[in-house]
């Protein structure tokens, strides 16, 4: 019976997962925001809700990144809180997202970065207040090599 | 007889539908769309970086609108719109790291406040800092509460040789990290909260008054203090306080800071401001706030409109916490609510958030202006178009 249990529950969870690959795929394809179909390696979302003085030193952290191959940023802000060079205008790896609707997806609420691999969602990286970006900046840098 | 009745109905409903409007007319009849104001920037206009700046001497006005991120600059503008000049910000930003807000003290001086308070700056209209100032012996208040001070969504107030900012509790002065501390007892026991502060510019030394204590609702609980968003208005020449969590107007005395009136508010879907629930877990990773900010109806700026003499209270209205981003912030509608100069109540207009933003507003002589909505980077990239109201 416990077997049964664990065996449902992560079934479930999978499916979970799946889910959400399924949607950010959809999301990214109907969207155009990938070329030639191909997944990026690391999505880089930055947005410019929750804590403004985080927002703008992830963006720090991340801009060496932004237009790295295998990444893919999607921004959804307008200058407010955070230094917007290098982001104003759409690029193969930079991509608007004035309505929002990335958040949407539930993954992430504010700035942050998801790392895929072998069509699933491999590992979400939320930003999260008083907590160092150097873990952040350390995997961007396992995954994508030195900027 | 039939055709008789059904007349009566349509003239009553018709009453009913003219009654129901006396208060909130539909906006657009109060915007001419005819009359354009225009300021050519790269970047979102935001009032903690823009304003009117109002040389009490000459009674000239300038427009300013800067942008500290990612263009690092202010431009100064005649009312007309015109462009006069730009006053870099690198050097300030050099010397400060991260700017809060400013405002022009003149035309060729700025008030820069760096982000969390601690330092100020004068720059001067070449944009080289004249000035610099710690204001780390002044922020402690009394010798108990440690505050840090920030520009809320209404920009920074000046009046005379003031400056008033927002001011954040911190903690006590003390250093804690010895002893065990429970900050939610030291603040319920000790802090009084002050939530404004003043800073007089003439002075020789730093003069920096905390006020705004006991006077608005708050937040508390765990390690989560603020009164959140909270703010001084001056208009004409007076001093008026709102806050996120406020339902009620109030206006202090120039002199002293204490209240001398408290109007309770109201827009077309009732009262303003938001009860202070308990802080919680989105709190803490600072995201309840701007939950409430995004979602909820309360004063988010007010204005004198110079040719009527009537007071504005911006009020975005409430939609539901789970709408979609692109119902939320500043996309929703919006209440104007016209105030006599005694604080009555006269007159409610709604605009819609698609059509114009409710954070950018300017008071100039000629007039209350609105500025249409810009959508992303690409609306923030585009000149600025606002128009004028028309108050009833």
């Amino acid at each position: 019976m416990n077997r049964f249990l664990v065996f449902a529950v992560a079934t479930l969870l999978s499916c979970g997962r799946a889910d959400h690959f399924t949607e950010l795929n959809d999301f990214l394809r109907e969207r155009q925001m990938i070329q030639d179909g191909e997944l990026p390696q690391v999505i880089i979302y930055i947005s410019e809700k929750g804590c403004p003085v985080c927002g703008r030193e992830f963006t720090e952290k991340v801009r060496p990144f932004v237009s790295a191959p295998g990444t893919l940023t999607i921004v959804n802000a307008t200058g407010g809180s955070i230094d917007l060079t290098g982001l104003l205008y759409e690029t193969a790896t930079i991509r608007h997202d004035d309505k929002g609707e990335f958040e949407a997806l539930g993954l992430l609420k504010n700035s942050g970065l998801i790392f895929l691999s072998e069509d699933r969602i491999d590992t979400v990286m939320p930003l999260r207040i008083n907590e160092p970006l150097d873990a952040m900046e350390a995997r961007l840098r396992r995954t994508l090599g030195n900027p | 007889m039939v055709s008789r009745v059904s007349c009566y109905f349509v003239l009553l409903a018709a009453a009913l539908v003219m009654y129901s409007s006396c208060r909130t007319a539909s906006g657009s009849r109060n915007v001419d769309t005819f009359d354009s104001l225009v300021l050519h920037t790269e970047w979102k206009f935001s009032l903690y970086y823009s304003g009117v700046h109002e040389d009490h001497g000459t009674g000239d006005e300038v427009i300013f609108s800067g942008d500290p991120l990612t263009f690092k600059t202010v431009r100064v503008f005649d009312t007309s719109g015109r462009p006069l000049y730009d006053i870099p910000l690198a050097a300030v930003l050099d010397s400060l790291g991260d700017i809060d807000g400013l405002t022009l003290l003149s035309k060729d001086r700025v008030f820069v406040l760096q982000n969390h308070g601690a330092n100020y700056a004068i720059v001067d209209a070449l944009g080289n800092v004249l000035e610099i100032h710690s204001l780390d012996s002044v922020l402690c208040a009394n010798g108990k509460d440690l505050y840090s001070l920030y520009v809320d969504s209404k920009g920074i107030g000046v009046l005379g040789n003031d400056i008033f900012l927002s001011a954040s509790w911190y903690g006590p002065c003390v250093d804690t990290s010895e002893a065990p501390f429970d900050p939610l007892a030291y603040y319920s026991v000790e802090t009084r909260m002050c939530k404004l502060a003043r800073l007089d510019l003439s002075s020789t030394e730093e003069d920096l008054r905390f006020w705004g204590c006991d006077m608005l609702a708050h937040l508390g609980k765990g390690t989560y203090h603020t009164a959140g968003s909270t703010g001084a208005s001056i208009l004409g020449g007076r001093i008026f306080v709102s806050s996120l969590y406020s339902p009620d107007l109030i206006e202090v005395d120039t002199g002293t800071l204490e209240v001398i009136r408290r109007v309770p508010l109201s827009h077309v879907n009732g009262a303003v401001g938001i009860t202070p629930p308990q802080a919680n877990l989105e709190d803490e990773a600072n995201d309840g706030a701007n939950t409430r900010i995004g979602t909820r109806a309360y004063v988010s700026d007010m204005v004198i409109d110079r040719p009527s003499g009537r007071l504005l209270v911006i009020v975005p209205h409430e939609v539901p916490e789970d709408s979609p981003p692109e119902k939320q912030r500043a996309s929703r509608d919006w209440s104007v609510v016209v105030l006599d100069p005694s604080l009555a109540i006269i007159n409610e207009f709604v605009l819609q958030g698609t059509a114009y933003r409710s954070g950018a507003i300017l008071g100039l002589k000629s007039g209350t202006w609105v500025m249409r909505s810009e959508s992303g980077i690409q609306g923030a990239l585009k000149p600025k178009v606002f128009h004028r109201l028309l108050i009833p």
